[in-house]
């Protein structure tokens, strides 16, 4: 009681009010006070929290009855006074990361949307304080165990930021190593950047979605839920936290990762990993009526566009340009897994045979329809649970530097660049009107120049570029020739980043 | 092409630590080709070995930090095993006789205080209790080679490394619930 009768924060807060709100203030913290079981720096972070939007509400004429019904103490279940840890091995798809991670390289991706109006820092940090108990997977550590890694659920009170830097930086363990995600605010953006062993881009948007809601709901805006924005106060499903690569039932696998290495576009790699972004931001009806001109679907012609900027940005004769690209296996069975669950297949051309459009994406698409066939899948997936049974029982010692090797090999080499489609983003119609439009960034792994997305919202699609060199060529001749495929483009994008 | 920036100028980037990684690695290597060189040139006792271990310990305490589960008390114990096991390897191939002592000390010294940071920061168990059996681990290794000459044992090591056992023990036992889940986790007992 002591200590909450002297929080000066509290005292402050209930400054200017009448004896009623007084009490209900008074009552709100109580009731929160009862609900966390944290030492007293966390509590008081907490504590801050809520402090912070209570000034956020009051200044903007929010009655105390409302804030109390919004931000009702609730909403934080038992999240901050349980402190039972839970353990999650990694799914088959997140297993590699950590093995293959190296100092300055952290597989991160980040997903953004933004709204109509400026973000509320405080209200954002409420909305992720609400959030995260129903993600138990993405309020995990990373720890090692003594043949993997593994996660183990926290408590810990996470911090939205003002962003400030430059996107998907590693995220530093000297200072913070009990996270594997953070959100950013930035005008009127929220942007979150994943380490790949929580999650994949579906379930990375349907977090962000989630806090999108929860943050639309704490601002009194209309929200909804829907199978991509899920209640945070429902309880947790299994089937949201399951690894579903060992359920595959291809009888035969695939046999090997192993691929011919792929040609790399010019220009030198700088010290930084991401040297610049660019959006082409365009009127999906467009994109799909080029696409349907070529016979081909909206991934196979932006494949064939970046396998045609790729020709021009390559300076060697002979060999193939390899274009990953992600395949989301939920399609074709529905799981309903918030962790990782995507396989993927590479798009390949051999330099010289690159061709017209015309030509292109037909075969492009017919890449698609064999290489990305569920049965293929499935047999990569099966291959996938093989090499982890055979690694079962050497220690992590051994794997990791064997797979340092590896990884980068595999990885990286066999392919020039990746491309990864979300898809169309919907959110509840309540919620639609509060966004403008979602972003989607990968990082380029070393040695790839580039790195492109798809997401769509609504009637446009948004394609990124990420690039790790200065020379911007690829991303000229990749808005030439949609330019001259009759594409109305606006461009956005960052500055030239310098180490 | 002109896009409508729409990211932040970010932070100026501070570029020092991986300009120094970049220059130790190549100067490391080069102090360690040069004195296996020298030390076979010269066919003095194996000194070499000693440099070596230090640049290992100066590269991986300083310049390869752990990526996963990085805190003080898994660097620390990173650099307890580094500092003995070169005391270790300084008493083999220089000057022989002290480490059978010291080493035992060293353990002693480092589980104490080991221990004390551990219940200082005792809501954060959960970060720390990996490190703690690893160096109970490294104890009780240290304990059958310190009688390794019994009956003619080094009592002060021994003494020291009991002490050591029994802080170990202490720890286990006001922790076994946490200790038990922790061992579980650590060898991946859960089902995958």
């Amino acid at each position: 009681m002591r200590k909450k009768e002297y929080d000066p924060k509290i005292r402050k807060l209930k400054g200017g009010l009448n004896e009623k709100d007084s009490r209900m203030i008074e009552a709100f913290f109580a009731s929160l006070e009862e609900r966390i079981d944290l030492n007293i720096l966390k509590r008081n972070l907490l504590f801050d929290h809520f402090c912070n939007a209570f000034d956020y509400y009051l200044d903007h004429g929010y009655s105390v009855k409302k804030i109390v019904s919004l931000m009702d103490p609730e909403h934080l279940g038992s999240f901050y006074k349980d402190n039972k840890r839970s353990y999650f091995s990694l799914d088959n798809a997140a297993i590699v990361y950590p093995l293959g991670m190296k100092y300055g390289q952290m597989p991160l991706f980040r997903l953004s949307v933004d709204l109509k109006e400026d973000i509320v820092p405080s209200i954002l940090q409420i909305a992720l304080d609400f959030t995260i108990k129903r993600f138990p997977t993405f309020s995990a550590v990373i720890k090692s165990g003594l043949f993997w890694h593994y996660l183990e659920t926290t408590n810990n009170i996470l911090l939205v930021e003002e962003e400030k830097d430059i996107p998907c930086k590693p995220i530093s363990i000297v200072l913070r190593s009990f996270r594997s995600f953070r959100v950013f605010y930035y005008k009127k953006r929220i942007s979150i950047e994943y380490f790949h062993v929580l999650t994949d881009g579906t379930g990375g948007t349907i977090f962000l979605n989630t806090l999108l809601g929860e943050y639309l709901r704490l601002l009194d805006h209309p929200h909804g839920y829907a199978e991509n924005v899920l209640n945070v106060d429902e309880a947790v499903k299994p089937e949201e936290l399951v690894n579903e690569f060992p359920k595959t039932t291809a009888t035969k696998d695939y046999g090997t990762f192993l691929d011919k290495t792929s040609l790399q576009l010019d220009g030198k790699l700088d010290k930084i990993e991401m040297k610049r972004i660019i959006h082409y931001d365009m009127p999906i009806a467009e994109i799909k009526e080029a696409a349907r001109k070529y016979g081909g679907s909206i991934t196979a012609y932006v494949l064939s566009v970046l396998l045609q900027a790729s020709r021009k940005c390559i300076s060697a004769k002979k060999g193939l340009v390899n274009i990953q690209v992600p395949v989301n296996m939920r399609k074709f069975n529905g799981s309903k897994t918030l962790r990782n669950y995507s396989m993927y297949f590479s798009a390949s051309k051999e330099i010289s045979e690159i061709g017209e459009l015309e030509d292109l994406v037909p075969e492009i698409q017919a890449q698609i329809k064999e290489k990305g066939s569920q049965a293929i899948m499935d047999q990569m997936m099966a291959t996938t649970e093989k090499v982890i049974q055979a690694l079962q029982h050497v220690p992590i010692f051994l794997k990791i530097p064997v797979m340092q090797i590896v990884y980068g090999w595999l990885g990286n080499n066999i392919i020039a660049s990746c491309l990864s489609n979300l898809g169309v983003i919907e959110v509840p119609d309540e919620m639609e009107p509060y966004v403008d439009h979602y972003d989607f960034l990968l990082v380029p792994a070393r040695p790839n120049r580039a790195t492109s997305t798809l997401i769509s919202f609504r009637d446009r699609l948004r394609l990124t570029i990420t690039k790790a060199t200065a020379d911007p060529s690829y991303e000229e001749e990749v808005y030439r020739i949609l330019q001259e495929d009759g594409m109305h483009i606006r461009l956005e994008g960052s500055e030239e980043y310098e180490p | 092409m002109n896009p409508k920036i729409v990211y932040p100028i970010p932070i100026r980037q501070n570029t020092v630590y991986r300009t120094l990684r970049a220059y130790a690695r190549i100067f490391f290597l080069v102090i360690a080709f040069v004195c296996v060189l020298v030390n076979l040139l010269t066919r003095t006792k194996l000194w070499s070995i000693i440099v070596i271990w230090v640049l290992l310990g100066i590269w991986r305490l300083i310049f390869s930090l752990k990526l996963v589960e990085f805190s003080i008390f898994s660097h620390g114990v990173r650099a307890g095993f580094y500092i003995v096991v070169l005391l270790g390897l300084i008493d083999y191939f220089l000057a022989p006789g002290w480490a059978e002592t010291v080493i035992p000390i060293c353990m002693f010294a480092m589980m104490l205080v080991m221990s004390i940071l551990y219940f200082a920061l005792y809501d954060r168990k959960d970060r720390h209790l990996a490190s703690i059996l690893l160096l109970g681990l490294y104890v009780l290794v240290a304990v059958p080679y310190s009688l390794h000459s019994w009956p003619i044992t080094n009592w002060i090591a021994f003494s020291f490394l009991i002490a050591a056992i029994l802080i170990f023990i202490v720890l286990i036992i006001s922790n076994w619930r946490d200790v038990l889940y922790e061992i579980r986790n650590r060898l991946n007992m859960h089902e995958r």
